[in-house]
């Protein structure tokens, strides 16, 4: 499903490269739930963002379905992100200013679904993940968890084959974490590839595959 | 979508109250301003707009010249110029002639009698050429017979009651003038629009003219007529100048002197009000630049209000850029959120501009009142107010909403996601509203202040006579010639037997006072002297009493006095006169005799004085000619000198009342001769009113943007004033911090607006012979207006935010 090949990413800091990511080759087929690990700025979240296509490399080489990512042009890589990719943030990233029922639903907009689709999707997976009775109310009204909740419910509605996963419980307590943990493990039973970055050692045991990243250089996987 | 976008720029709106509230205050104001503005320019534009055939219809005026080059020039022409043209020219199709009637007239119909202005006498086929409206009568024959007329709808209600009171049709009553003739009405026309630069109150048929004032039919040097052409479709303005030159060569200045030329220039009749400036206008006309500078101003304005919208929402973006961020990340591409924040601006500027179309209804009343006239508004033709709404909508949605939404649509979502970008006026572009915003509010505040300036200068000006404790009265139209300096001598001696009243003159022209009394002045020269040497001086009639009256000091010669006076009468002449004609030293001149205009006209000099301002101070001193002798004067002067202001009241009854026991038959209206003067300066004085209305409105619009950014600001450093606080910054360091970056800016702009100021000053002073220094104080003043308006806005907020504790700042990170 993902292939990256000798993936490089560096800032430019003056004359001298600040690499973020070096050399980074690794395969990840459908159906799995691979943890990111590593130390603050090891490049987790900069993978995250070259795999989720929100980041381009320096250099190497990126196929996602065997499609060469790294030839595209942005208009052609939000196409594909659109399609295939879910986010969840450790933020949460809700837009404040929309209702619960309206963030989940706003992927499906961009999507172009038409409105009686969009609500019988959104009803269902406001059903799914029990927030119906919160559909109306806006984020700040929400406690953590239950926006993290929702955080997945809108990575999930657009039905994507790969969901990518920031910290998911970084802000939260230990019960809410479980919540969220639990509903990836079962979106992956369901056939979601997922691909997280914790810290958390309990997070880990959700996944089948763990991938240490050191420096930017891939230190275990 | 659509619909999705609309609700979420609601809920920003709503959300952001405080920014929502600056943006459309701001640009309501905006809106305000440039429609008011835009109504006014678009109705100085519009005069003559409202006759059918206007493309093809020109003036024609008067050039003269002398070898040296053109030497003076004249709105009216010859009455045989227009028919000659047309008998001559198969492209002039039609012409009109129309000439004032120059004395005082009093109508009178059955017991109401008025003395009555602007009657005008034109050729029968008046109407062809024109559109104004007939509302009784045949436009067609109305102006054929001798002795017709033809009234406005007020004049005639004037006379003959309200017309929703007539009995019976209004045509063919007859009206009585100066007691002397009778006239019949054969129209009534509509009241003259206000956007026309001809207005009249009554039309009197041509064929009427020679009966009262003589025969003009080939008399080519008398002057006295404005004379229209109507041409043929297709042809062309140039080709017909041409002839027109050659018509002049072959008509005039062949059989004339070979040195002093005429010729004819044409003007299109809709460039008459805002491009025409000759002598013997019609009205005072209006002025082309001023109105283009007033429709900069409305650009300038609404760009200003722009451009908070702009630097606001731009200045705001991190905190739109998380959002950006995560809807790039959840499917969104640039192209949706482009649209969505172009609908946010669409929103703004949809409730500003209803808010300003609320308040321009509201405050059209103070509009009006400020430019002096009714103009049409944008309410008065549903389709001029759609199309504005239309347009000001799209336009500021284009033009505020369109760079935001791109900046911010471009943000990437691995950045914005994980910090925010440093915020400040670093970017080039906003810096440069900010500048245009304060560029534009200084040049208007100093423009106002060139304006009143000038005003104050002219008012202070020694204008070489005493404008103070004048009455002027109408001279009496109905009275046997042979009596009138009997009777007008009887009013003077017994109003002087009041000890208040000092001296009482009569005169064919006040000074400041409707230029068309002035007489005809082309072709005066020394007795004897070359015909070359004829040129033109400023003219009118005087008695004994008038330099004494006015205060004017005579330098050589002797006043005139009733003792000493010829039949034929003396002149006297001004310093500037002398030296036309020849003289260097004043009393060379006296007992000298000049050719007043004709060879059976030598008149002596009988003294010089020093020149003094006939004319505003837009023209300076012109060469003046005044002749005693005086059977038909147009005002009486009556000079009095009173301890308090409370006695006015009583000599103007006083004169009133002798008023009605000499001249019987003539209706009593006076005026006060310093108001009538000042009164040249109206449409200054407006136009400084107007430009500091709207300064202010730039000014204010300006604050509201920077005192919006400076908030923002301030909000983003909150963290960064803490840490400050905490290394022990004192408040005036904090607040000097904070305000040194939009200082910076205001002082710029105080140093580009300066020289753009001094550019417009100038041109505007051009317009004044007279002029007052632009001095140097005036651009410190407008520095420092600028700088304390912007301190004010800025500093309350900064000095609110270096007060606060940081351990609250500090903590909410």
């Amino acid at each position: 499903m993902i292939v990256l090949k000798n993936i490089e990413r560096y800032y430019k800091q003056g004359p001298q490269k600040a690499w973020v990511l070096r050399n980074i080759s690794l395969e990840i087929t459908e159906g799995e739930f691979v943890s990111v690990m590593g130390p603050s700025g090891s490049g987790k979240t900069t993978l995250m963002n070259i795999i989720g296509m929100l980041d381009e490399p320096n250099n190497g080489e990126y196929y996602f379905f065997d499609e060469p990512v790294h030839k595209f042009n942005e208009r052609k890589r939000t196409d594909l992100h659109k399609h295939y990719i879910g986010f969840i943030f450790q933020a949460y990233h809700l837009i404040d200013d929309l209702t619960v029922y309206e963030n989940i639903e706003t992927p499906l907009l961009y999507k172009k679904i038409n409105r009686s689709q969009r609500r019988a999707i959104v009803a269902d997976i406001l059903d799914r993940f029990n927030i119906v009775a919160k559909k109306d109310l806006f984020p700040h009204q929400l406690s953590g968890g239950q926006q993290q909740l929702v955080g997945v419910a809108r990575a999930v509605v657009g039905k994507p084959k790969l969901l990518l996963a920031d910290e998911p419980t970084g802000n939260l307590h230990s019960s809410q974490g479980k919540v969220i943990m639990d509903t990836l493990a079962e979106l992956h039973r369901e056939g979601i590839t997922i691909i997280q970055v914790t810290h958390d050692e309990n997070n880990v045991k959700y996944g089948n595959r763990v991938i240490e990243l050191w420096d930017g250089f891939i230190k275990a996987d | 979508m659509l619909l999705n976008h609309i609700k979420i720029a609601f809920r920003t709106l709503i959300r952001k109250k405080f920014y929502s509230l600056l943006n459309i205050a701001g640009l309501a104001l905006g809106i305000v301003a440039a429609v008011f503005i835009w109504q006014y320019v678009a109705f100085e534009r519009s005069y003559d707009n409202f006759h059918e055939d206007r493309d093809r219809i020109y003036r024609l005026h008067a050039k003269f010249f002398t070898p040296a080059g053109q030497d003076d020039a004249d709105a009216m022409n010859a009455a045989p110029v227009g028919p000659a043209l047309k008998a001559e020219y198969p492209e002039v199709e039609e012409y009109v002639r129309i000439t004032p009637e120059y004395g005082r007239t009093v109508f009178r119909y059955g017991e109401k009698q008025f003395e009555e202005q602007k009657i005008y006498y034109t050729d029968s086929n008046f109407f062809d050429l024109f559109d104004y409206k007939i509302l009784y009568g045949d436009p067609t024959n109305a102006l054929v017979e001798p002795f017709s007329i033809i009234l406005t709808r007020s004049m005639a209600q004037r006379y003959l009651g309200h017309e929703t009171d007539w009995v019976e049709s209004p045509i063919g009553k007859t009206i009585n003038v100066n007691n002397q003739v009778d006239m019949k009405i054969t129209g009534i026309v509509e009241d003259v629009p206000e956007n026309s630069h001809f207005k009249f109150n009554a039309l009197v048929s041509f064929v009427t003219f020679p009966s009262t004032n003589g025969d003009p039919t080939n008399q080519w040097e008398w002057n006295d007529f404005y004379t229209y052409v109507q041409l043929q479709e297709g042809a062309d303005m140039e080709e017909f100048q041409q002839n027109l030159d050659d018509f002049a060569d072959r008509h005039l200045n062949s059989q004339g002197s070979e040195e002093y030329k005429v010729y004819y220039g044409i003007q299109p009749l809709q460039s008459i009000h805002l491009n025409s400036n000759l002598p013997y206008e019609m009205e005072s006309n209006g002025d082309g630049k001023t109105v283009s500078f007033l429709l900069l101003m409305a650009i300038l304005i609404l760009i200003i209000a722009w451009a908070n919208y702009i630097n606001l929402s731009t200045a705001r973006a991190e905190e739109r850029a998380q959002e950006v961020g995560v809807r790039k990340v959840i499917g969104a591409n640039r192209m949706s959120l482009i649209n969505q924040f172009l609908i946010e601006s669409a929103l703004v500027n949809f409730i500003a501009l209803a808010l300003a179309l609320f308040l321009i209804v509201l405050c059209q009343p103070l509009m009006d009142n400020l430019v002096g006239k009714q103009v049409e508004t944008i309410f008065d033709s549903p389709g001029v107010l759609f199309l504005t709404t239309l347009l000001v909508l799209i336009l500021g949605t284009l033009i505020s909403g369109m760079y935001p939404a791109f900046v911010l649509s471009g943000f990437k979502p691995a950045k914005t996601l994980k910090s925010s970008a440093k915020g400040g006026i670093t970017d080039w572009f906003r810096l440069g509203l900010v500048t245009f915003q304060y560029v534009t509010s200084i040049v208007l505040i100093i423009s106002t202040m060139i304006i009143f300036r000038q005003l104050d200068y002219m008012k202070n000006m020694d204008l070489g006579f005493s404008i103070e404790e004048k009455i002027i009265v109408n001279a009496p139209s109905v009275y046997n010639d042979s009596v009138q300096s009997q009777l007008f001598d009887a009013f003077r001696n017994t109003l002087l037997q009041d000890p208040r009243v000092i001296s009482v003159s009569a005169s064919s022209a006040v000074p400041g006072k409707y230029y068309l009394d002035l007489d005809s002045r082309g072709g005066i020269r020394m007795a004897g002297a070359d015909e070359n040497t004829a040129a033109s001086f400023t003219s009118y009639r005087i008695d004994e009493d008038f330099f004494g009256t006015y205060g004017i000091s005579i330098i050589a010669g002797k006043d005139f006095s009733r003792e000493t006076s010829a039949d034929d009468g003396a002149l006297a002449i001004n310093r500037a006169a002398l030296k036309l004609l020849g003289f260097t030293n004043p009393d060379d001149a006296i007992g000298k005799r000049v050719r007043f205009q004709s060879d059976e006209r030598l008149l002596p000099i009988a003294n010089v004085f020093e020149n003094y301002h006939h004319k505003s101070l837009r023209h300076a001193y012109e060469p003046t000619i005044l002749w005693n002798h005086l059977p038909d004067p147009l005002y009486y002067t009556i000079k009095y000198n009173i301890s308090s202001t409370d006695q006015v009241k009583s000599i103007i009854e006083n004169t009133e009342k002798t008023w009605t026991s000499i001249f019987t038959d003539n209706p009593f209206q006076y005026f006060f001769f310093d108001e009538q003067y000042n009164a040249q300066y109206e449409a200054d004085k407006r136009l400084g009113k107007i430009i500091g209305t709207f300064a202010l409105f730039a000014v204010f619009i300006a604050c509201l943007g920077l005192f919006g950014l400076t908030s923002y600001m301030i909000s983003i450093r909150t963290k960064e004033i803490g840490i400050r606080k905490v290394l022990g910054a004192s408040i005036n360091a904090i607040v000097m911090v904070l305000t040194k970056d939009f200082l910076s800016i205001v002082l710029g702009s105080i140093v580009i607006a300066i020289p753009l100021s001094l550019y417009f000053g100038r041109q505007w002073l051009e317009n004044f012979a007279y002029k007052s220094n632009l001095s140097w104080w005036i651009f410190v003043l407008a520095a420092i207006i600028a700088l304390s308006i912007a301190v004010i806005t800025i500093s309350i907020q900064s000095i609110r935010a270096a007060m606060t504790n940081p351990v609250d700042s500090l903590r909410s990170e």
